[in-house]
């Protein structure tokens, strides 16, 4: 089981805070198309565009910015937590 | 006017032991935007021993939305001289340091950190690259702690030596450079990073390696788990 959290603009574009999927060993971008079925409201495009991530949105496998592993190759195991957070840059 | 009755009201709720931790404390608050105001304004009335201002920027009218240090009269002048009189004007237990220093100037940063000695750092900074910057300031035994805001929402962590912010904003853009904000989420930040500070000095840091993300518009409020070390 693979854990999908969405956080703010996120989360009130698809309104809903989390989706589990059954899935195990597959990378992000997998994972995130899969979830973009569950939840029936499109979001891949706030993440990817032109198979590139895109900045506003940071994905999280498990705490660790999909950046600094494999982007949108990295792989996501059984039990694995993903976040998907826009974050707020301003002061 | 004694400290002791400025002080009484949260001094009750607190205690002894702590109001001595706050009032031996320093800390840098670098960033005195919409942030940094509530976490200066703060810190101050909680009686913290030194805080040490940093700002290269002047008060402009578009600030005034959340800046709420300033009024229409501080137009023009620079915020480190506005802020540290406004301060001055609440009481004059709190030593206030200013440096009008731009925090990607590293020469600059370096001789503040020889200069001043501190316990933690605000990060109300409001660009990804200058907080990278800030990181040279932690030593061991030194805290930051980070806000950052953005339309309605934000979000605060703790950081340390040995964690970064790059890993989890590497990747990010600074453009657009104005960022939208309401008021209301940058007090509700700023207070939370100004309670993650106290944890800080107390020794009970809250949100190392967690994330607290607050959306105003349905008031979600979440902790999630981040792994920020190096």
């Amino acid at each position: 089981m693979i854990t999908i959290k969405f956080y703010s603009l996120l989360r009130l574009l698809v309104k809903i805070e989390q989706v589990e999927l059954e899935l195990a060993d597959v990378p992000i971008s997998t994972v995130l198309e899969e979830a973009a079925k569950k939840v029936k409201t499109p979001f891949l495009h706030k993440l990817v565009q032109d198979g590139k991530l895109i900045t506003g949105t940071i994905i999280l496998i498990n705490g660790r910015n999909i950046h600094h592993l494999d982007k949108l190759n990295s792989r996501v195991q059984d039990g694995d937590e993903i976040a998907l957070f826009p974050p707020g840059g301003g002061g | 006017m004694g400290s002791s009755e400025i002080f009484s009201r949260h001094s009750m709720f607190l205690g002894e032991e702590k109001m001595r931790l706050i009032r031996e404390s320093s800390i840098v608050v670098a960033g005195l935007g919409g942030l940094g105001s509530v976490v200066c304004d703060s810190l101050y009335r909680l009686g913290v021993g030194k805080l040490i201002l940093i700002d290269n920027k002047k008060v402009d009218l578009p600030d005034l939305n959340r800046q709420s240090l300033y009024t229409s009269r501080d137009i023009g002048q620079a915020k480190v001289k506005a802020a540290a009189d406004r301060l001055a004007d609440i009481h004059s237990y709190t030593e206030i340091i200013t440096a009008r220093i731009d925090i990607r100037d590293e020469n600059a940063l370096v001789a503040l950190r020889d200069e001043h000695s501190f316990d933690g750092i605000a990060d109300c900074l409001d660009n990804y690259n200058s907080r990278f910057d800030l990181e040279n300031l932690l030593e061991s035994e030194v805290f930051m702690v980070h806000g950052g805001v953005k339309n309605d929402f934000g979000q605060v962590t703790t950081i340390n030596k040995g964690r970064s912010l790059r890993t989890l904003y590497q990747g990010e853009q600074d453009f657009p450079e104005i960022i939208p904000v309401v008021p209301q989420i940058v007090k509700i930040i700023g207070s939370v990073m100004t309670q993650e500070i106290v944890n800080n000095i107390f020794g009970e840091p809250q949100l190392l390696d967690k994330l607290v993300i607050f959306e105003l518009a349905d008031f979600s409020l979440y902790k999630q788990k981040v792994d920020l070390r190096l």
